[in-house]
């Protein structure tokens, strides 16, 4: 599938919410998920992340300022995005075909719901449970089941809220690689997740929410390149050592910081006088470390 | 915007086969549910067969009368057909129990199509529940059958129906699944007290009496006892069921303008 990338599908502007009878959760935060790009949503716990996506989808009872706009050439909003909420939302005695039908049926009609079923079935690798009742899977593969759900209609926005939360390893990629293709085939997709690690796998573009209010960081790729990497040498004793920042990592570089270590400690002494040195370690610039400064208080 | 992708998404049907298909969707969802949970079996036909056969007429202060066996167990089967109301309550909570509320807040279907297809299978149970007593008491228990099968059904379908938009109303106006369940525990016994469907409305003191005209109960077997001991007027019947369509109005109205698909409902257990 071809893809015109790049406008905004949706567009919040000035939002602003407060539950009843609450303190303003949102200020005036203004949002665009765009075609072919996915946006990570950062933020402290009980920073309004999960409230923004209720606010933008108009699924939560507030006060509410603001716009939501909606380009999708026409598309009901009920088909124009598809919404994994953090909370796995599927009935339990029903089996993994029979939940992801129900949402199929519900948004697209019987005539087009039975491809749908099974392309997303497939996608999700769900086959082999399809027949599985809800109840007897792992909450791994209920996530699982649930993303599938969620946007079995193939919507052109995409809201996921904590999705990776009791994935294994091999799911977690298959989450990863679903979010990938999804934007290249033009999907708009907004992610949050607890994990700045996660956050950097499923995203290309990062806004910040904090105190209510967004901040646009840009690219995740600019956001990294502006964050130094770190060479962590780890001695035997816990005295023994040193972290050092890098600005490119280049050997020249790697040999002049490592001239910051005393001289007693040095590498080469430490390789000679038997296994005090634990670890060298070049760490990449990472969101983690990003992440901890912008969250903090 | 992005025309290949949303262009490529296929539309879902609109207007009446929409709303139709909104309908069928939860309905079929729901069934599936209460046929495998079960409970609900249990309280719309095991609960009444069960009392009918230990209690019989001798509770409703009828064992004289001829026909007195099949009497009680109409009446039986008339209280416990209002589970529908605690059923089609649950057929809401369960999207809060299951956290597939915020789906429903998100697609937000029309409201009739929505209501209609949750508590279309509980309002079916009851139904046939109603009508299997009913045949069965007059094949087996000497009940006699002086009007016709259609006023029976005309009668079961107004109380069951009245019984979902009482549920409904009950969801639209509570916090949590214990009150609904308490409340519709409540209704079920008074007004199958007053109403007549324990003990014979004859039987009754006059205030209880009184309160009976304000229960669907009441109207329902008045119907019913008009279907079977008496002449089957339809005169009768319909002005019975007219009475208990009103009450499902006032109750659908009301739930309607109290129901939010946003609403938040705590203690869902």
């Amino acid at each position: 599938m071809g893809s015109a990338k790049g406008t905004a599908l949706l567009s919040a502007e000035r939002l602003s919410f407060a539950f009843p009878q609450g303190a303003p959760v949102l200020r005036e935060v203004s949002l665009h998920l765009k075609g072919g790009a996915s946006v990570g949503l950062l933020g402290a716990n009980g920073a309004g992340k999960t409230t923004l996506l209720g606010a933008i989808t108009g699924t939560v009872r507030g006060t509410t300022g603001g716009s939501v706009r909606l380009d999708v050439g026409g598309l009901h909003a009920r088909r124009a995005i598809g919404f994994a909420t953090q909370a796995i939302a599927l009935y339990p005695v029903l089996t993994v075909e029979e939940n992801v039908g129900h949402l199929a049926r519900l948004l697209l009609g019987r005539g087009e719901a039975k491809a749908a079923i099974a392309r997303t079935l497939e996608e999700f690798a769900l086959g082999p449970i399809a027949r599985t009742r809800v109840h007897h899977l792992s909450g791994g593969q209920r996530r699982l089941v649930h993303l599938a759900a969620s946007f079995v209609h193939a919507p052109p926005i995409r809201l996921l809220d904590e999705p990776t939360v009791a994935l294994d390893f091999e799911a977690r990629q298959l989450v990863v690689r679903r979010v990938r293709a999804w934007r290249e085939e033009g999907a708009a997709v907004l992610v949050t997740a607890h994990y700045p690690e996660d956050i950097e796998e499923l995203s290309t573009e990062l806004v910040l929410l904090r105190d209510g209010k967004t901040r646009d960081l840009g690219e995740l790729g600019t956001v990294l390149s502006n964050q130094t990497r770190t060479l962590s040498l780890r001695g035997a004793r816990p005295d023994a050592s040193w972290e050092l920042t890098l600005a490119t990592s280049s050997l020249e570089e790697v040999r002049s910081k490592l001239g910051e270590v005393p001289s007693d400690v040095h590498l080469s002494e430490l390789r000679l006088s038997g296994n005090r040195l634990r670890d060298i370690l070049l760490r990449d610039p990472s969101l983690s470390a990003f992440a901890r400064e912008s969250e903090g208080p | 915007m992005n025309q290949d992708i949303a262009s490529s998404a296929p539309s879902a049907p609109s207007g009446v086969a929409g709303f139709v298909n909104e309908v069928r969707c939860y309905a079929l969802t729901e069934w599936r549910v209460l046929a495998r949970e079960r409970t609900a079996m249990v309280f719309i036909f095991i609960l009444p067969a069960v009392l009918s056969a230990i209690l019989g007429p001798g509770v409703s202060g009828l064992d004289a009368a001829p026909g007195a066996m099949g009497r009680a167990t109409i009446g039986f089967a008339v209280m416990f057909s209002y589970m529908v109301v605690t059923y089609s309550g649950h057929a809401f909570y369960r999207d809060f129990w299951y956290h597939t509320h915020g789906r429903q807040a998100l697609i937000r279907p029309s409201r009739l199509a929505f209501a209609m297809g949750k508590v279309l299978p509980a309002c079916a149970m009851s139904f046939v529940q109603l009508l299997l007593f009913t045949g069965f008491a007059a094949a087996f228990l000497g009940l006699p059958l002086n009007g016709n099968v259609l006023q029976v059904a005309l009668t079961g379908a107004a109380l069951v129906t009245s019984g979902s938009a009482l549920g409904f109303l009950l969801f639209a106006i509570t916090r949590s699944t214990a009150t609904l369940s308490n409340l519709s525990y409540l209704v079920l016994v008074t007004f199958s007290a007053v109403g007549g469907a324990i003990v014979a409305t004859e039987a009754l003191p006059g205030w209880s009496r009184t309160l009976g005209y304000a229960t669907p109960h009441y109207w329902a077997l008045r119907a019913l006892n008009e279907a079977t001991f008496g002449p089957g007027r339809w005169s009768v019947v319909l002005q019975s069921t007219a009475v208990i369509l009103t009450f499902t109005v006032v109750c659908a109205t009301a739930a309607s303008l109290a129901f939010d698909f946003r609403d938040a409902k705590h203690d869902t257990t």
